[in-house]
């Protein structure tokens, strides 16, 4: 069996995910258009979208998986707009926390607002719950969870350790 | 648009935290005629916990299959949104699965029936002036089906403010996030404070009485964070946020109870008092 350095196998998950497919990752050309329109590197200077997308085309999974910067971004989309190869960094970003979160590899805190989140959709239908607020009837909750099980939401929540009994 | 009932999504922030601008959007519909249906059933499109990077692609399909297909046993050929990322999350996931529903914003509607909004006014916003904050979700992500201005300088709320009366300003950062930031709000807040001090600091220079606001979660931010933004570095802010269903519905007559007023962390009751006279 091949011996794969630890990263890779995230690596061709981050080809293979969907999302990746309809977006230019490949094209980039390291204008650093990205970064120099990011509101998230004004907050966090050693955060940079293209030496992400940078590491991920050279192969350097490992780091970034493991550390704090795919956690910077907010998630505002400027470089999906601005990115001159169709190459959409914020996309990118997401589909590697979701790795992050599944390898186990996501700080604590992360995984509590995972928990948090993932308790008021499985249980009341909506991603935030206050006293009072709106929450799906009971039957809709279970109509709800059938879909949730289809996405395999129940098995996400299981491999991060979240205890929804 | 379809002649059909709209299948109206609820936002999950103003579920929790703006219950009764939740409902400006329905008040606007039923004065102006406009048929919906509010289903009850509808869940959260996950769209918060999906860019904030805690909720997986997968789950954020199937959820949302089951409620395209709520809104297709209600008769409704189209959804509308009253958030920028519930918007942008059903776009997403409806052109994944080939899905032939169409994905409308609320401010999308309130600017097609905006000569028909002028003509039925209480009030009008005459002498107000005001800036406008477009959710990136809106223009950033399927920047090609932006339609009013352009996607690096939107026009839709300028439009609808302006047709009520405002005046609209300039400002530098117009283009800046709000600063919520999905996971940064639900985390350690770094971001949102930074940006949306950024923000605001610039909508000050040319002090508009109102920031009008598309997105729940652009009025979350810019409406909680003035207060703690002040208590940290002094300076004051104290400029009124609101969502556009809630301005629109209160210039046709909705009551300041009946748009939730006072769930505001920065007051809007003066502007109020000032509008209605």
């Amino acid at each position: 069996m091949r011996r794969m350095a630890i990263g890779q196998e995230s690596l061709s998950e981050v080809f293979e995910d969907p999302r990746i497919e309809e977006i230019g990752l490949r094209r980039c050309l390291q204008c650093g258009r990205c970064t120099g329109s990011c509101p998230a590197t004004y907050v966090f200077s050693e955060f940079s979208p293209r030496t992400i997308v940078l590491e991920i085309l050279e192969g350097r999974m490992d780091d970034l998986l493991k550390g704090d910067l795919i956690w910077a971004c907010g998630q505002c989309y400027t470089c999906h707009l601005r990115c001159p190869r169709g190459n959409s960094p914020a996309t990118v970003i997401l589909v590697l926390r979701e790795l992050a979160l599944i390898h186990g590899y996501a700080t604590d805190k992360v995984k509590e607002i995972a928990e948090r989140c993932g308790r008021s959709m499985w249980e009341r239908g909506v991603n935030f719950y206050e006293e009072g607020a709106r929450e799906l009837p009971v039957e809709a909750v279970a109509d709800l969870q059938e879909a949730l099980k289809k996405g395999e939401y129940d098995s996400f929540l299981k491999r991060i350790g979240a205890d929804l009994s | 648009m379809s002649e059909k009932r709209h299948y109206l999504f609820k936002s999950c922030v103003l579920g929790a935290y703006y219950p009764k601008v939740e409902e400006c959007l329905r008040i606007v519909f039923d004065r102006l005629g406009i048929r919906y249906f509010d289903d009850p059933n509808q869940s959260s499109c996950t769209g918060h916990g999906y860019h904030s990077g805690i909720y997986p692609f997968k789950s954020t399909l199937e959820v949302n299959r089951r409620n395209f297909s709520l809104a297709r046993d209600a008769g409704c050929d189209d959804i509308v949104t009253s958030c920028a990322t519930s918007y942008a999350t059903l776009k997403e996931v409806k052109n994944f699965l080939g899905d032939s529903i169409e994905v409308f914003h609320g401010s999308d509607v309130i600017h097609k029936n905006r000569d028909q909004i002028r003509g039925r006014l209480e009030h009008s916003l005459e002498g107000v002036r005001l800036v406008t904050h477009h959710g990136c979700h809106y223009a950033k992500i399927f920047y090609k089906d932006v339609k009013v201005g352009a996607p690096e300088h939107p026009m839709l709320l300028d439009e609808i403010a302006a047709s009520l009366g405002a005046e609209v300003l300039e400002y530098k950062e117009r283009g800046l996030c709000c600063g919520m930031g999905f996971r940064h709000l639900l985390l350690d807040q770094e971001y949102c404070k930074k940006i949306a001090e950024r923000k605001l600091t610039s909508m000050k220079k040319v002090k508009p009485d109102l920031i009008l606001v598309h997105c729940p979660g652009c009025l979350l931010t810019l409406d909680y964070f003035q207060a703690i933004l002040e208590k940290e570095t002094g300076v004051e802010f104290k400029i009124p946020v609101m969502h556009y269903a809630e301005l629109t519905a209160m210039l046709l007559g909705a009551s300041p109870t009946e748009i939730g007023a006072a769930a505001h962390h920065t007051k809007i009751d003066r502007l109020i008092e000032r509008i209605k006279g």
